[in-house]
């Protein structure tokens, strides 16, 4: 079945031309790298998955619905399936780390336990598990602001694992992440992905990683797919082609 | 009226700066902020409970059932304004007044204060010579702790009946508040460019208009157009205090019993008001206005169009006002001027400092401080619910949408009549003594306070609500775990700047028998009672000194 798909989509800002009669297809349980240079479209298209944009043209269909068109409780529903990583983090710098890996768990719970896990938290013993995994199990109740920007973006992938979506996109997701636990982190994710047969679309500026690890890599630049292969028949002609600007017009 | 204190624009628009800073002081402290603030929290409960006893809370009769006709009386009357000719003739004439006393002291204010604040930066001079900008702002701290209606009785002891008695006592008092936001945000905004830049060795005009200027012109030019609203709340203020204008109108209807002329001048005032904040508010709002869906490729004007404009418009409304007010500056060196002025200086000075005196000064000062917290509280109670129906809503429903607009409108309404009127119309319920006071001050400040606060919700990060979102959380669990958290601490640091001021605006409710420097204030003044006046400032500019101190390091442990 179809985790993801894009048909002839379309996006501008302004004069920019993020997506361009763009097509995708992506399969259950599938772990794509989304490759290209800054600009590329990358970030527009996990935007338009996560449906926080809206195409021009075209569709984008998420489990066989589109975004637009969905009854709010249902869109709901949709987003507590999606599990989301930003590019700029996008945590509640104020709260302590546990509300915010807590916060995965939004969609899924009633108002009111949301309220009570604010004053007493709930699920401690989870939360605890997911940061230890991530190195920060004595965390827990440090202000997120105060931490590290490499911590903050652990926080958020911890936030993403508690959510436990079936489809997860990555916007990269270890981009401020130290060396050490990048490659750690990454594996995180790509376990939890394959343990419960979650689909995991992430855009990765570290090519070497995104090759080792993922099984499939879709090279973007200009809006425009320039490859779709398995990442073991990724060439270093393409990457250099891909990345060198004067392919962009 | 007047905001005497650094005012919001600057944490506003700094604020990505401010994340940063916090970001990098970063691990330093592994200690829960929670653990620290539980005294401090208490001692925070103990003294509002103070207060309120203080101003009678508990102890005696307050309410003056009686007088519930008559305030009612006032608001029906807000049905059948008084639209004859003579009226609206005379509110032509008195918005132009107010409006011109405005004008020209923004522009004043502007013109001293930004350059005395550049001055005081110690961004662009490097760490050496930062005591002389201590040293200046030491110096303006008198013009800071003293409210514009102590400047306008001082000025017409000078000046005699001048209109720039009004002007100068707007413009000297945001002059000095306007040069220490600027240094402020000079130091803080620009700190990290700056010093990147003196470390490529350029020398200090270089990098001021390199590496400080630039990044901080917008919010210099948004925290002016701020002023000019706080300008027009301090004209009506001088009004009712008798300086001419929609206040004095407000004033004369008032005694005259006319409620529904009141309500002419009211609406005048409110739609003053109202303009005024929407002209300041679109100069503060950030040409990026965080939206995710903003397109990439929107043109921002360039700063050089928006500062010709900006200086067009400055300069022909300082003209117009300058023609409309008949300004003569002559009158500041003519003779009598200076014989006024030597006179003063005779019969003012030396303060009455006799131990007796400041006994009593102590015990004025502890009670006009009472009222001041207790207005603050009142603020704060009814402000912060208020801000969040007030702030404009994502969503789009009619309902929601029409209760945030008459929400926005009640707190203009709120704002836009004068603390003084605010006095007047408490005390038909309340016998006279410091809870009205307090209460005028409260629901003037609500009014302010509630702008300000549903600002900062209409300016909260989108990024981090919009996560919460994506996980499928419902719009209350996105309150209650974003929204809330993201702006309650902003709230905590306007909430004191609110204490701050509401502290020199206890001057102009001493009419209700409130107690406090205020009363005692203007009795000696009808008293001629000079040397005990001068005593009397020099308490209010030492409590507010206090009151500054202790509200900054509130706000500092807010982080």
């Amino acid at each position: 079945m179809t985790a993801l798909a894009f048909d002839a989509v379309t996006v501008r800002y302004g004069a920019v031309t993020a997506a361009e009669n763009l097509t995708l297809h992506i399969a259950d349980g599938e772990r794509v790298a989304l490759l290209g240079p800054s600009g590329a479209g990358k970030s527009t298209l996990l935007r338009l998955a996560a449906g926080r944009v809206a195409a021009d043209h075209g569709t984008v269909q998420v489990f066989g619905q589109e975004w637009t068109g969905l009854s709010e409780r249902d869109e709901r529903r949709m987003r507590a399936r999606v599990a989301v990583i930003h590019q700029q983090l996008d945590l509640v710098g104020p709260l302590r780390v546990v509300h915010n890996v807590n916060a995965g768990r939004l969609g899924s719970w009633s108002t009111w336990r949301a309220v009570r896990s604010l004053l007493r938290p709930v699920e401690v013993e989870q939360v605890t598990a997911t940061l230890s995994q991530l190195g920060l199990g004595d965390r827990l109740d440090q202000r997120t602001d105060r931490l590290s920007g490499g911590e903050q973006q652990r926080v958020a992938v911890a936030r993403a694992l508690r959510q436990r979506g079936d489809l997860v996109l990555a916007d990269e997701p270890v981009a401020s992440v130290d060396p050490v636990w990048r490659s750690r982190v990454l594996d995180l994710l790509i376990d939890d992905c394959a343990a419960r047969q979650a689909t995991l679309v992430a855009s990765l500026h570290d090519v070497d990683l995104a090759l080792e690890r993922f099984t499939r890599a879709v090279g973007i630049s200009g809006g425009r797919i320039v490859f779709d292969l398995a990442t073991t028949d990724v060439s270093p002609e393409r990457l250099h082609a891909l990345y060198t600007p004067a392919e962009r017009v | 009226m007047t905001d005497l204190s650094a005012a919001p624009v600057d944490l506003v628009a700094s604020e990505s700066t401010f994340r940063t800073v916090t970001r990098s002081r970063a691990t330093a402290s592994v200690r829960p902020a929670r653990a620290r603030l539980v005294p401090k929290r208490l001692v925070l409960a103990l003294v509002v409970v103070w207060a309120l006893w203080h101003v009678g809370i508990g102890r005696r009769e307050l309410v003056n059932g009686a007088g519930w006709s008559q305030l009612g009386e006032f608001f029906r009357s807000a049905i059948h304004p008084d639209f004859s000719v003579s009226t609206l003739r005379a509110v032509w004439m008195g918005a132009r007044v107010t409006l011109a006393y405005a004008v020209l002291g923004t522009i004043g204010s502007a013109v001293l204060g930004v350059p005395l604040g550049v001055f005081a930066a110690s961004a662009w001079r490097g760490e050496r010579r930062r005591w002389t900008g201590r040293m200046l702002r030491a110096m303006l701290i008198p013009a800071r702790g003293s409210h514009e209606v102590i400047w306008a009785l001082l000025l017409l002891n000078v000046l005699g009946l001048d209109p720039l008695v009004a002007v100068l006592a707007i413009t000297i008092p945001f002059a000095a508040v306007t040069a220490q936001v600027v240094s402020q945000l000079l130091d803080s905004a620009t700190a990290a460019s700056a010093q990147a830049t003196r470390a490529t060795g350029a020398p200090p005009f270089a990098v001021l208009s390199f590496a400080v200027l630039p990044l901080a012109a917008r919010d210099i030019a948004s925290y002016v157009g701020y002023r000019f609203e706080c300008a027009l709340r301090a004209a009506a203020v001088l009004g009712v205090a008798g300086a001419g204008g929609l206040g004095q109108e407000l004033r004369l209807s008032f005694l005259s019993l006319r409620y529904d002329q009141m309500w002419t001048f009211l609406l005048a005032l409110i739609a003053l008001g109202g303009a005024a904040d929407a002209v300041s508010s679109r100069l503060r709002d950030p040409a990026a206005r965080r939206s995710n869906l903003r397109p990439r490729g929107t043109r921002i004007r360039s700063n050089r169009t928006i500062a010709m404009v900006f200086g067009a418009v400055a300069v022909g409304a300082a003209g117009w006002a300058w023609l409309e007010l008949d300004i003569r500056l002559s009158s500041l060196w003519s003779q009598r001027t200076r014989g006024l002025a030597s006179e003063l200086w005779s019969t003012w000075l030396p303060p009455d400092l006799a131990a007796e005196h400041v006994r009593l000064l102590i015990r004025l000062g502890g009670q006009t401080l009472a009222i001041s917290i207790v207005a603050a509280v009142i603020a704060c109670v009814l402000a912060v619910p208020l801000a969040f129906v007030a702030a404009r809503p994502h969503t789009s429903g009619a309902v929601r949408q029409s209760t945030a607009w008459l929400t926005r409108f009640a707190l203009l309404v709120l704002r836009a009549i004068p603390p003084s009127v605010w006095a007047f119309l408490v005390v038909l319920v309340l016998f006279p003594g410091p809870l009205p006071a307090a209460v005028a001050l409260g629901v003037y400040n609500a009014g302010v306070l509630g702008r300000l606060l549903g600002e900062t919700v209409e300016n909260l990060p989108d990024e981090p609500i919009a996560a919460l979102r994506a996980t499928g959380a419902s719009g209350a669990a996105v309150f209650v775990t974003a929204i809330v958290p993201l702006s309650i601490r902003r709230f905590g640091a306007y909430g004191l700047y609110r204490w701050e001021v509401a502290l020199r605006e206890t001057i102009v409710v001493g009419i209700v028998a409130s107690g406090g420097l205020g009363q005692y204030l203007g009795s000696r003044l009808a008293a001629f009672d000079y040397p005990r006046v001068t005593a009397a400032v020099i308490a209010m500019i030492l409590l507010t000194l206090v009151v500054d101190t202790v509200s900054g390091r509130l706000r500092r442990t807010l982080g």
